[in-house]
């Protein structure tokens, strides 16, 4: 009924607003078309035989790389290690970002303003990878789970935004209250501003959990047993042994060149069933959490 | 005030006694376990050797070299347990300098870890690798025969100063630039004699073009001349004696009687240029072929539309195939400027394969281990696998015929080959195809090194051929499709592009590797 009154209202529109109308929806069209075609098209080639010839529809349709690669162990291992990351992951950044910001958010806080600083030194200079992977080397945390959860464990700028947040969300006047109650500092904190924080919560443990989800490099460099690599790592494996494969039949290093071939163009439709298997627990989630991300770009802002 | 005074000396005691804690080194000493220098077992109570090493192939049933049943049989012989580190090439570049930083992350043993030249001396001379000299002289017969009777092998391995950190792997067959023709677009078109020459080549390409070479009824919808960017470059260079493995684009040198020459000014390269010029206009080489991926190729070959390309030698197109589809692997073409018949390879090794950290606990049993490597019999299953297991020798003839899984790629080892090739090659022929002997047989003839990739610079050489070689390298490859599409001409831009040439200090790279060279080949 309401799209019936309004194409009703456009059709009695002037004809310049309906060219206008047009050409906008055209534009708009255009840009959904190219933002959404290579999504589009990597579902296709993974339901395809082969890259090449891949347009509008799958050429030659196969399942069979979805079978290799979901019966494949090694795939639900890095499932596992990722949902454990992600999730374990995010719990420890929330458990430690939130009480730091709501400390730096108190004005009574002694050194609020040197502790502040320290945090925010470290936004900007940092050691480098070389001492932190001796660090960690020295900490006995190499080739453990618990060196993923660590490393990442606080961000800077979530603590500043999560602060910021706090300063003008949570007015002192409702401490001075809880205080008259006889209520803690910790108390406090657990049970009134956690349960009126539930927007950066949310927003943190969004942008926590899609980091940690996507993350490959600290996995990449401290983890040695396959047992523990995420799904983001057999996703890079599998693209550097094209790479390789593609480098040594160019130097004509490989005599099978035939089965190296056949073996690249498998390999080349199985990532793009990765990206598929690995990327829909976020595509799933993310319609729920979307207005979370749009509140968060603002929700650390200062307001007036 | 005097709590305060004694807290902060405690607190710098501390900090100084972290600091030396901290410090020392050390390494590299003997061996305590006992162990057997001339038999196997090489030790009697088990020692675990922490081995970093590249992956194949995540795509490969060779799979994880952990798993791989090369090291379960070198355990099973040396009584060695090996507790294998396995990465892909990606995950090892952006690994192995952090694991080099910290001793009591480094392994024992290093195989296949894409040291390069520079990687060897800086490890070496950072106390990171183990000096190999005496080791090898005491307790490695095999890799001394190896040197003794491969010289260019030695002076890949010895660095500036005559140590040697690390050890090669002998390619069994080394890479190589050829191509195939297909006969049947020959006898379509009349013309009864396989071309020998480029001349020969050009003739002959003209007479296809006008005619119904593919025999489908329609003329012109060949292609005659087919390839990547760089496989035609190094093609075409090989039939004017231009050795030219790698790198083929940029700066090519090559030399003529121990005389080094800038290939891309040389009177044979201009030559070549103006029949490739002529064959370009005339439509018989493919007007994608700067472009083109080899995946392009092989379309168009299954297209049934190319006439020479270099994407033929498939064991799995079988002899059956090779037969009715006329495709041949031709003696390498000469021409009027080179009479000598030539197919560019690469190195017959690859460099700094196998090293030994300067912190194992147990160097001379590594280096028993290294040697034991370079054995035939070692050799033999890291190239082949286990016979029985991963192939069967046929008794009517030396054919071996490999498991026919289509996960493992041909002549790609489970571990790099350590051994020479003639040790491997005398007992085994991996060829699942005639073709695939003809083609080694004619390697075996005609191949001839392309050096330029594998002689030594020192830093200083080769920081100034880096500040030279880009531009250089960009002009001369600019003009190189330049001229064969015509949009400079060989007539009136030659002199110029000569000029320019000379002018980007042409003449500088060339005494850069005369130097190098000389010293390479020991002139």
């Amino acid at each position: 009924m309401k799209a019936l009154k309004s194409f009703n209202r456009w059709k009695n529109d002037s004809l310049a607003n309906k060219l206008f109308d047009i050409a906008n929806y055209s534009v708009l069209f255009l840009a959904v078309a190219v933002c959404l075609y290579p999504l589009y098209y990597i579902v296709l080639v993974s339901f395809s035989s082969q890259v090449t010839g891949v347009v509008l529809l799958p050429v030659k349709p196969t399942l069979d790389p979805y079978k290799m690669i979901l019966g494949d162990s090694k795939i639900w291992i890095g499932y596992g290690n990722t949902i454990f990351y992600a999730g374990v992951g995010t719990l420890a950044n929330l458990a430690v970002t939130l009480p730091c910001a709501y400390a730096l958010s108190r004005k009574d806080f002694v050194g609020r303003g040197l502790v502040t600083g320290f945090i925010m030194v470290t936004m900007f200079i940092s050691g480098g990878l070389v001492p932190s992977y001796l660090n960690i080397s020295n900490l006995g945390l190499i080739n453990t789970r618990l060196v993923i959860i660590l490393v990442g464990l606080t961000s800077a700028y979530n603590i500043v935004v999560s602060r910021t947040f706090f300063a003008s969300t949570i007015p002192s006047e409702l401490l001075e209250a809880a205080k008259i109650d006889g209520c803690g500092n910790f108390n406090f904190f657990v049970r009134v501003v956690l349960p009126l924080s539930k927007p950066i919560m949310a927003v943190m443990a969004l942008y926590f959990g899609v980091a940690r989800w996507n993350s490959y490099f600290t996995e990449m460099i401290y983890l040695n047993d396959i047992d523990k690599y995420p799904l983001t790592l057999f996703l890079r494996r599998l693209l550097s042994s094209i790479d390789e494969l593609q480098a040594l039949i160019m130097q004509g290093m490989i005599d099978d060149v035939g089965g190296a071939l056949a073996s690249m163009q498998l390999a080349t439709v199985m990532q793009y069933v990765l990206i598929v298997v690995s990327t829909v627990p976020m595509m799933i989630v993310y319609p729920f959490m979307q207005k979370y991300f749009a509140k968060g770009v603002m929700i650390g802002s200062v307001k007036g | 005030m005097k709590m305060k005074n004694i807290l902060a000396l405690s607190l710098a005691v501390l900090l100084l006694a972290s600091c030396l804690v901290g410090c020392g080194g050390g390494g590299g000493g003997k061996t305590d376990v006992k162990f057997n220098v001339d038999s196997l077992p090489i030790v009697d109570e088990p020692i675990t050797l922490r081995v970093l090493c590249q992956e194949v192939s995540a795509t490969s049933a060779a799979g994880s070299a952990a798993n791989a049943g090369y090291w379960k049989w070198l355990s099973e012989k040396t009584g060695i347990n090996f507790q294998i580190e396995a990465y892909s090439k990606d995950e090892l570049a952006n690994k192995l300098p952090l694991i080099m930083t910290n001793p009591k992350q480094m392994p024992d043993l290093f195989i296949g870890c894409n040291f390069d030249e520079t990687m060897v001396i800086g490890y070496g001379n950072g106390g990171q690798l183990l000096k190999l000299n005496d080791l090898i002289e005491e307790y490695c017969p095999n890799i001394q025969y190896m040197f003794d009777n491969n010289p260019t092998a030695l002076g890949a391995s010895v660095i500036y100063d005559g140590s040697i950190y690390a050890l090669p792997a002998m390619n069994s067959t080394p890479a190589k630039v050829t191509y195939s023709m297909n006969e049947r677009f020959l006898a379509n078109s009349g013309i009864t004699e396989t071309p020998k020459t480029l001349e020969a080549l050009r003739d002959a390409m003209l007479i296809m073009r006008d005619s119904d070479a593919n025999g489908n009824g329609t003329v012109g919808d060949e292609i005659l001349w087919c390839a990547e960017p760089s496989s035609f470059k190094r093609q075409a260079l090989s039939m004017v004696g231009i050795k030219c493995y790698w790198p083929w684009e940029g700066v090519i040198v090559d030399d003529k009687d121990d005389v080094v020459y800038f290939a891309p000014t040389s009177d044979e390269y201009k030559y070549l240029l103006g029949i490739l010029h002529e064959l370009y206009a005339a439509g018989c080489i493919d007007n994608e072929i700067f472009s083109q991926d080899y995946n392009s190729v092989v379309a168009k070959r299954d297209n049934d539309q190319l006439f020479m390309c270099s994407w033929v030698d498939d064991p799995e197109l079988g002899d059956a195939w090779m037969g009715t589809s006329g495709w041949t692997w031709p003696e390498p073409l000469t021409s009027a400027v080179h009479d000598t018949p030539i197919i560019s390879v690469g190195s017959d090794y690859q460099v700094a394969i196998g090293a030994v950290s300067k912190f194992t606990k147990y160097p001379e049993i590594c280096a028993l281990v290294l040697n034991f490597m370079y054995s035939k019999e070692a050799s033999i299953v890291s190239q082949f696998g286990l016979e029985g297991v991963d192939y069967t020798v046929k008794t009517e003839d030396p054919w071996v015929i490999k498991s026919t899984d289509p996960n493992i790629v041909l002549g790609y080892g489970v571990t790099p080959v350590l051994a020479p090739r003639w040790v491997t090659t005398d007992v085994l022929q991996p060829k699942a195809t005639a073709l695939g002997n003809l083609i080694e047989s004619n390697v075996q003839e005609y191949g001839t090194m392309g050096w330029q990739n594998y002689v030594h610079l020192t830093t200083a050489q080769a920081e100034r051929l880096a500040e030279l070689a880009t531009d250089l390298g960009r002009h001369c490859d600019d003009y190189w499709a330049g001229f064969i599409k015509g949009t400079y001409s060989l007539e009136t831009d030659w002199d110029a592009y000569v000029a320019a040439c000379k002018q980007m200090k042409c003449d500088e790279i060339v005494s850069i590797y005369q130097a190098a060279y000389n010293t390479f080949f020991g002139k």
